[in-house]
């Protein structure tokens, strides 16, 4: 289970400013479920899964990941973490098999081969797999993106708007990966901007708004106590519009 | 630190080099080709012309108020120049119609002469010109002394009593290093950092642009490791530049002046230990180098932003390098202690195969222990969020 206690992340900026990006906010990321971090622009979201991720510290506060706090062993929390972005790019000038084989040895992944062949054959990838990045379809980039988070095979998936200027099928592998990840009891974080989307595929919301946590709890719980239709009403009832 | 990551990540990026045309251009092409060319080409160009020039007749034109004086003048400036009648020669000089013109003005009564030549400095053929026409006059003006003296029965000997020459004591071969060492330097300095540039910017600024660093950034490998992986890349990239340079700038001087041996009498050759004691003293600089490109590169947003500040960094190593280049021999030791101007001047020297051991000993101690700093400074501002996730 993911845990973030009282996480707090100020940005100085300029002239001795600061900016808080993140107040002191509380949520946890159980197994086997997805959990939708919702937001207008600027809430906090990237932050928070940067922190998450150990690409950023924290000023304040802890994430611990099945107890192990992620400032103090960045590297096994990285080990146990598959992180997709929506804009996260692949080295143009090399092959998929030749991403994927390096990502392999980084993670310092058993069986590489048989990993790899497994990967190319649930994502259909053959097609593809000897094509340099550059000359890859958005679709076939998303795939070899999706094979480079999983083949580690990760406990926790940080996803960051994965779904974010893609075509409706392209949307419909990552949603497909996403539920079947989260089938085979892995721990999802999920950020998005499509409401439609986290109503239907989280099993938690947390809505943040100008750093701090709004509301958070099941979509439904959420649509049916605030009296509204769906989760967008939801949104737009907190964020003011 | 994982040194098997770390190697991972090094070869991951120098494959990535290998298939950037851009970065091969740079590193390869570059040294290998644009360079010998363009100094080949320029050299035995250029002297072509030179010898051209000299074996044309140039256009002059006389202005001579006393008609009298005139004539044996140009008899003999017309054997190797052809002198053309005006009114107004100094207007056709301006106007390019004559390369010079010789002004007389004759004194009869002390029966001396002035010559005044007129000459444009910016033309080659003028400059030519100006100088056939001073050995004519030098050659008139000694026979009419010899005349002179004669007349007084005084023997010409008498002018023998003061004679000057100046005789060059250096080689052909040291004359060839000497020119060598003008441009030589200046060019590794270049090769040095430009070789590296487009590979350092791509692999910092350029992953940061692309969204590619953050993937390296939640793997499983230290800040330090990072910058390790991605430093070295950026060292075997000036590095491999550097060498290619350095064989192809050597090939290109000593086979150069051989190529244009019909314009010039020097010459160039250097010892296999002066060009390893070379390449000994250029590794601090390269490591410095890399040091600072991959500075840039963790610092700027974009790739443009980098190549900026690297296009402004090496304006001013191309000015410390012309400005060693051109400082006098004997030069003070703690010059030796500044980065770039100690291994300009330390390559200066092995070009004219002065082994200093002192100098080569301060170069590179004093420029690994600025690339030493810079490295630190490279991993702290990689290690900073602020920095590295500015986009």
């Amino acid at each position: 289970m993911l845990q973030i206690i009282n996480l707090k992340k100020i940005f100085k900026i300029q002239n001795n400013h600061n900016i808080a990006a993140i107040k002191n906010i509380n949520f946890n990321c159980r197994k086997g479920q997805i959990t939708g971090l919702i937001g207008p622009n600027g809430a906090g979201k990237t932050t928070t899964l940067r922190i998450i991720s150990t690409i950023m510290n924290p000023t304040e506060g802890t994430v611990l990941f099945n107890n192990i706090d992620v400032r103090k062993e960045p590297n096994e929390i990285r080990r146990r973490i598959g992180f997709l972005t929506g804009s996260t790019g692949l080295y143009p000038n090399l092959t998929s098999i030749e991403i994927l084989n390096f990502f392999c040895s980084l993670y310092e992944v058993d069986k590489k081969k048989k990993v790899i062949t497994d990967l190319i054959e649930m994502l259909d990838m053959e097609s593809f797999v000897n094509k340099k990045v550059d000359s890859l379809s958005t679709g076939m980039r998303q795939k070899l993106s999706i094979a480079r988070t999983i083949l580690h095979n990760p406990e926790f998936f940080i996803l960051d708007e994965p779904m974010n200027g893609l075509d409706v099928l392209t949307s419909q592998s990552i949603r497909n990966f996403i539920i079947h990840e989260k089938k085979k009891g892995k721990c999802i974080l999920l950020s998005t901007h499509n409401m439609h989307e986290a109503e239907h595929i989280c099993d938690e919301i947390v809505l943040l708004h100008k750093g701090s946590i709004v509301t958070q709890g099941v979509p439904s719980e959420l649509i049916e106590k605030e009296k509204m239709k769906n989760l967008e009403e939801v949104f737009l009832n907190f964020i003011g519009n | 630190m994982n040194i098997k990551k770390i190697l991972t990540l090094f070869l991951k990026e120098m494959n990535e080099v290998f298939r950037d045309k851009k970065s091969l251009t740079m590193m390869i092409f570059i040294p290998l080709i644009l360079y010998p060319f363009v100094l080949i080409s320029t050299g035995y160009f250029s002297g072509n012309e030179i010898n051209k020039v000299k074996n044309l007749k140039q256009s002059i034109s006389i202005f001579c108020p006393d008609p009298m004086q005139q004539v044996p003048l140009i008899e003999e400036l017309k054997k190797t120049l052809v002198v053309i009648k005006s009114t107004n020669p100094r207007l056709m000089l301006n106007k390019g119609e004559v390369e010079a013109v010789v002004e007389v003005n004759s004194c009869r009564l002390t029966g001396t002469s002035e010559f005044v030549i007129y000459f444009d400095k910016t033309r080659l053929g003028s400059v030519t010109a100006e100088k056939k026409i001073k050995v004519i006059l030098e050659k008139g003006k000694k026979r009419n002394i010899v005349e002179r003296l004669r007349a007084y029965n005084i023997t010409e000997k008498i002018l023998e009593n003061f004679k000057i020459e100046s005789i060059n004591i250096a080689s052909s071969d040291q004359m060839g290093a000497f020119i060598v060492s003008k441009i030589f330097p200046l060019m590794i300095l270049i090769l040095l950092f430009s070789g590296a540039m487009h590979n350092a910017i791509s692999i910092t600024a350029g992953e940061k642009q692309r969204q590619t660093l953050e993937t390296i950034l939640v793997s499983p490998l230290t800040r330090t490791e990072i910058v390790i992986a991605k430093y070295l890349t950026i060292f075997c990239t000036s590095l491999i530049s550097t060498i290619i340079g350095l064989i192809s700038l050597y090939l290109v001087f000593s086979y150069g002046f051989y190529m244009i041996s019909n314009l010039t009498t020097e010459s160039f050759s250097l010892s296999a230990v002066g060009l390893l004691l070379m390449f000994i003293s250029i590794i601090p600089l390269s490591i410095l180098f890399s040091s600072v490109l991959f500075m840039v590169g963790c610092w700027a947003r974009t790739y443009k932003e980098a190549e900026l500040y690297n296009t402004g960094i090496l304006i001013i190593i191309i000015a410390i390098g012309i400005m060693t280049t051109n400082t006098q021999e004997n030069i003070d030791i703690n010059y030796f202690l500044f980065p770039v101007f100690n291994v300009v001047l330390t390559l200066k020297e092995l070009l004219k195969e002065q082994v200093n051991v002192l100098h080569i000993s301060l170069t590179v101690f004093t420029t690994f222990i600025y690339s030493f700093i810079s490295l630190i400074i490279s991993q702290r501002l990689f290690s900073k969020e602020a920095i590295i996730l500015r986009i």
